[in-house]
């Protein structure tokens, strides 16, 4: 299931274009449901999708691609989502791949494992090693951004299951 | 999962990590707020950011007013019947004309500013992810924005620019812990330095610290920059919530609510320039 068609370069381009439809979506004002204040992160979903479908090369490389994206509009990120979102996407394939048959129980932990490992990530690095610890910010902010990433890591999880059954079906 | 490690792809991917860690070394020693690939990114992106913005802001206005029409014309018929007791009375003239002269003053900060240049911006994205509510603007390098500029609006102070590239830049709200402004009260001209605590990000609102325990501010005063580098002095910053003694009990911090809705700005303006601009600002990550 790692191939969507029989050319590479369609490959990607395909995946690299629902990733940017979905940063622009994430990023633009009024766009995103926020409950509390808080938002999933669509883009991040696609990566898990990505690196769980198409393992562990292509997942790296989307990972690499949606992570400049997040860095370009992130203050002060540098380079911090390029570097996470492709180690992630890469280690997120390889176990997907060794260690999970896909089915919806192991989607369903690799989902949550995907979303709080980058938030946990994300937490150490912007606020306890600057020295800005506040459980109140990890409660408020981190915590729900992850459940809702972790979310939508599933729903995109299934969509991205049935799409991918519909081509290779009718590529048959 | 073995093979995996000795394979030409984890190798590559390994390579592209050590690349991505050096440029971000490289940029972090040489003073880059951010990476050349960032930069060019960017610039193809924001084209459909603008589009996707407009789309957004078209589709919210007009549900907007879809959805609030028969409230506004229940709220002029309220307003009219309240203008007619008002007419009768003459309630709090003397603050009401203070307020207005306050405003007054600082409305007319352009005018009275000639040495200011600005530079008329939008919001073209949001990180979504960030409490501190920064934002990119479509003003960049070519329109004159440098790295520590102020970006403020007709209400007050919203942050400064802390990355830059050709045609956007990111701006850093007052929101941030590592901003630092040095302000004053402008009721009572006690001195301190505005800064983000996340605690109080959470709930919008930012700090004023360093107040000696003898100050007088109080709740309801406006706070003011004071000048002195990197932004000029008169903008108006927030009002004053509350007023605690901070973790060692040795001085006062003012709790602040922002003056502008840092949420739901649209349009900014950058001051690129201003008679006794410094050349260095403090905070940055």
């Amino acid at each position: 299931m790692d191939k969507l068609t029989g050319k590479p370069f369609v490959n990607y381009f395909m995946l690299s274009v629902v990733c940017f439809l979905l940063f622009v979506v994430q990023y633009t004002d009024g766009l995103m449901i926020k409950i509390n204040g808080c938002t999933a992160l669509l883009p991040v979903s696609a990566v898990f999708c990505i690196s769980v479908y198409f393992r562990e090369w292509k997942g790296a490389i989307m990972g690499l691609f949606v992570g400049i994206l997040m860095d370009t509009v992130s203050s002060g990120s540098l380079i911090f989502n390029s570097l996470t979102l492709l180690l992630l996407g890469c280690f997120t394939g390889l176990v997907a791949t060794c260690y999970f048959n896909r089915n919806i129980f192991s989607g369903i932990i690799l989902c949550l494992a995907f979303s709080f490992v980058y938030f946990l990530i994300k937490w150490l690095v912007f606020a306890v090693i600057p020295g800005y610890f506040s459980l109140s910010v990890l409660l408020i902010s981190y915590l729900p951004q992850a459940v809702y990433t972790a979310i939508s890591n599933f729903i995109l999880y299934l969509v991205f299951g049935f799409v991918i059954k519909k081509i290779q079906l009718k590529r048959e | 999962m073995r093979f995996f490690f000795r394979s030409r792809q984890f190798k590559k991917i390994l390579l592209i990590a050590t690349i991505i860690v050096a440029f971000g070394i490289i940029c972090g020693l040489i003073g880059l707020t951010s990476t050349p690939g960032s930069s060019v990114f960017g610039a193809v992106v924001r084209p459909f950011q603008n589009v996707f913005n407009s789309v957004s802001h078209g589709v919210s206005d007009f549900f907007t007013k879809l959805n609030e029409g028969d409230k506004l014309l229940d709220d002029v018929e309220v307003l009219k019947n309240e203008n007619e007791e008002l007419k009768n009375k003459l309630v709090n003239y003397e603050q009401a004309l203070q307020e207005n002269r306050f405003y007054k003053d600082f409305l007319e900060l352009k005018e009275n500013n000639t040495d200011f240049k600005f530079e008329d911006a939008t919001v073209i994205s949001r990180d979504t992810a960030d409490i501190y509510g920064c934002f990119t603007i479509d003003a960049g390098l070519i329109d004159g924005v440098a790295v520590g500029d102020p970006v403020i609006t007709s209400a007050g102070l919203v942050g400064y620019v802390t990355e830059t590239a050709q045609s956007f830049s990111k701006v850093t709200t007052v929101l941030d812990p590592s901003i630092n402004v040095a302000a004053i009260d402008s009721r009572t001209d006690d001195s301190g330095i505005v800064s983000g605590m996340p605690e109080l990000a959470v709930d919008g609102k930012f700090r004023m610290y360093n107040l000696a325990r003898s100050c007088s501010v109080t709740v309801g005063d406006y706070v003011i920059t004071s000048g002195g580098g990197v932004f000029p002095s008169g903008l108006i910053i927030g009002t004053v919530n509350d007023i605690k003694a901070d973790k060692m009990n040795t001085s006062l911090y003012a709790v602040v609510e922002p003056i502008v809705d840092i949420e739901s700005i649209r349009d900014v303006m950058v001051i690129t320039y201003f008679s006794g601009q410094g050349s260095t600002y403090s905070g940055g990550k």
